[in-house]
């Protein structure tokens, strides 16, 4: 990878790009308001983040790199996964905002689409490697997590950077499973998850949007 | 290690739906279909092997012929028995199509894997257009009565519901507890019993979804409490899925029955019929 492709991709994930990924929380806002998940839990509860929606986020980051399907084709297949309108529509409308800032900003082409996919394709388009690209995507989805849990919960900033150290090799070991898995055989074990993004609606005061 | 299949088909005749069974191998049994209050032709899906073992292969193909009603559950929850250690996967699948104008209530019971059991489970229900679909799927996880608890090997499933071709639900799930903690929060937290429950009409109106989900979340914060947490979302199209976590299965089908009958009501303007068995 050159330099400037590097520059580039360090641009892309940098969590205060203007996509708006800082108002939402995929659901952890709810897990939090109902009590299910505090400081002490964070560390085992994003392994176990990684190890589920951090694959199939992985995985369709590698499709949108490599192309491997029709475009509308892995956008339907990621629709359907993702079961829980909110963290849907967020994936949607963060992508619908990647993909524009890349056409107005950066002059680089992209249809919108899911975030993983539309991160996966602008990878490619910069030409940074394949791994790196995905590893990019993961960690700059794992930050966007813990800056929302420092939100919500009495997590100080040297912990959370502490985390995100911790979670790197962790982030590689998704990459591992995530590099030769298909997106038509990616599984998803995170009903709580689901069940708390779909319970965001109803909660009484909401700092995100999911 | 049994290879088994069972085709039913329901069409319309003289203005009531029929059960056609073409083809039924052991341990598969279907004894009749039976009306309904609604006039829905109701079937019981009986395993007279009491279980699934190791290897065994089970194949359900269900066609719903334009305009039909049927209604279809088991006589019992599905035991996924522990397998030799040669044996491969117990395989359950199921083919449904649910033709124009048709409505299919599919309403198993529970699937309860027992100690080191194998399974996967591959469902695919294609919607033709107005085609109605109430399909729940209660997964338990294990004997709690015997203290057993995520002590099964692997279940995965695959299931799929296809809207004039193309995908508004895919539910592909592997649970390894040996390998990956259920009480992650990432995946179950505290809860030991996963329900889904997806209610889907194909060509809807997207607004259809909105209403029926806010109906569906209302009756979700209401039946929610300490020990059981309920959910309910609209699909990406043509549906709303409603999911319930829960510590025992004390609750789930009365609180099912409650969202049952607020959606069919909604969209068929009349209330469920339950199926005629004691749960």
């Amino acid at each position: 990878m050159s330099a400037l492709s590097f520059l580039h991709l360090l641009h892309l994930a940098d969590s205060a790009l203007p996509v708006g990924a800082a108002a939402h929380s995929f659901g952890i806002e709810s897990l939090v308001e109902e009590n299910a998940l505090e400081v002490q839990d964070l560390r085992a509860f994003f392994e176990g983040y990684l190890e589920e929606a951090g694959r199939l986020e992985a995985v369709f980051v590698y499709a949108g790199y490599d192309a491997s399907h029709p475009w509308q084709y892995l956008n339907d297949q990621l629709s359907a996964l993702k079961t829980a309108r909110e963290s849907r529509q967020a994936s949607l409308r963060l992508g619908k905002r990647l993909a524009a800032l890349a056409g107005e900003a950066f002059g680089i082409s992209c249809p919108p689409g899911h975030y993983p996919l539309v991160f996966g394709h602008l990878g490619c388009c910069i030409h940074a490697c394949r791994d790196e690209v995905a590893a990019a995507c993961l960690h700059q989805v794992i930050s966007g997590l813990m800056s929302a849990c420092q939100r919500l919960l009495p997590l100080g900033q040297s912990d959370a950077a502490a985390l995100l150290w911790q979670l790197k090799p962790v982030i590689l070991e998704t990459l591992c499973y995530a590099r030769s898995t298909n997106v038509d055989e990616v599984c998803l074990s995170q009903p709580l998850m689901d069940l708390a993004s779909s319970r965001h609606p109803d909660l009484h005061t909401r700092l995100f949007i999911s | 290690m049994m290879r088994a299949q069972l085709h039913l088909a329901f069409s319309v005749l003289n203005g009531r739906t029929h059960l056609h069974c073409a083809q039924q191998d052991p341990p598969w049994k279907v004894v009749r279909a039976f009306p309904n209050p609604a006039d829905e032709s109701l079937v019981h899906l009986n395993n007279v092997s009491g279980g699934v073992f190791g290897g065994d292969e089970l194949n359900l193909q269900v066609e719903v012929g334009p305009a039909a009603a049927a209604q279809i559950t088991t006589t019992g929850s599905t035991r996924i028995y522990r397998p030799s250690e040669s044996s491969t996967d117990a395989l359950l699948i199921s083919k449904i199509h649910v033709s124009e104008g048709a409505l299919l209530e599919y309403l198993p019971d529970s699937i309860i894997p027992f100690r080191d059991s194998r399974c996967e489970q591959r469902t695919e229900v294609r919607l033709e257009p107005a085609a109605t679909l109430f399909w729940w799927e209660i997964i338990a996880p294990g004997r709690l009565a015997r203290g057993e608890s995520f002590a099964y090997a692997s279940l995965r499933t695959r299931n799929t519901i296809w809207s004039q071709g193309r995908p508004i639900y895919i539910d592909r799930m592997h649970l390894r507890p040996q390998l990956a903690k259920p009480s992650s929060l990432a995946r179950m937290g505290k809860f030991h019993y996963l329900t889904s429950f997806m209610i889907c009409r194909s060509k809807e109106d997207p607004t259809t979804w909105i209403v029926l989900e806010q109906m569906l979340r209302e009756i979700a914060q209401q039946r929610s409490r300490s020990d059981v947490l309920w959910g309910a979302s609209a699909l990406t199209a043509d549906g709303v899925l409603v999911r319930g976590l829960s510590q025992s299965a004390v609750c789930i089908i009365e609180d099912l029955f409650c969202f049952w009958n607020s959606a069919k009501m909604y969209l068929c303007g009349r209330a469920p019929s339950p199926p005629r068995k004691t749960y």
